[in-house]
């Protein structure tokens, strides 16, 4: 592992330590909420992987990025 | 790390993520967020780290339009992904890895189906791994 995966791994970790109550699981296929009303999130995806959805003006979802 | 930072880089997001497998998400609010990235380093290394992967996986999109076959698209993708994730193993659907390259999901199975036989890549599931990625770095420099 590199210094920055090192640096990186360790500041993840921390965060979890810190926010412990904002650790959700979701299992496979779930919607993941992150802008809508009021509401804006950034999630920091800890074991498992997330497909991020780009809607269109047409309302098409296209997948724009995974993230591990 | 995904999710509503447009605010910070000023760059329009999508507004939701499927979780692919169980997956464990920390989902802070981005108030909070922009709060941690105001008052500690590693919160901005972190971000920047990821905008850096951001603009990695961008730049190979741009490739794609270089006009490469399918073939060299399907093999650079592989080893692009093994670098960034500086791992092995790809983690990804054939539909994604079309869409990522442009092209169709026959195209791909034939392609892994080649590197299967000659022993470069097995895949299972949605997982491929890599076997021997210094002769697939030498096949996509030899593909046109």
């Amino acid at each position: 592992m590199t210094t920055t995966e090192e640096l990186i791994k360790k500041t993840v970790d921390n965060l979890v330590k810190e926010f412990p109550s904002f650790l959700k699981t979701f299992t496979k296929n779930q919607y993941i909420f992150y802008d809508f009303n009021d509401f804006h999130y950034v999630g920091i995806v800890i074991k498992g992987r997330v497909i991020e959805k780009l809607i269109s003006k047409h309302g098409e979802e296209k997948t724009y990025l995974n993230y591990r | 790390m995904f999710g509503n930072y447009k605010e910070i880089v000023k760059i329009s997001r999508s507004s939701f993520a499927i979780s692919h497998n169980t997956t464990q998400i920390l989902l802070i609010p981005e108030k909070i967020f922009i709060k941690l990235l105001e008052t500690r380093e590693e919160i901005k290394i972190l971000l920047y780290h990821q905008l850096l992967i951001n603009v990695n996986k961008l730049g190979h999109k741009f490739e794609v339009l270089n006009f490469e076959s399918a073939n060299k698209r399907f093999v650079s993708y592989l080893i692009r992904m093994s670098d960034i994730y500086n791992s092995t193993i790809i983690n990804a659907t054939v539909e994604e890895i079309g869409q990522n390259i442009s092209t169709t999901r026959q195209t791909i199975h034939k392609m892994i189906k080649t590197l299967t036989e000659i022993n470069l890549i097995e895949k299972k599931y949605s997982k491929i791994r890599i076997l021997d990625k210094e002769k697939l770095i030498t096949l996509r420099d030899n593909l046109n």
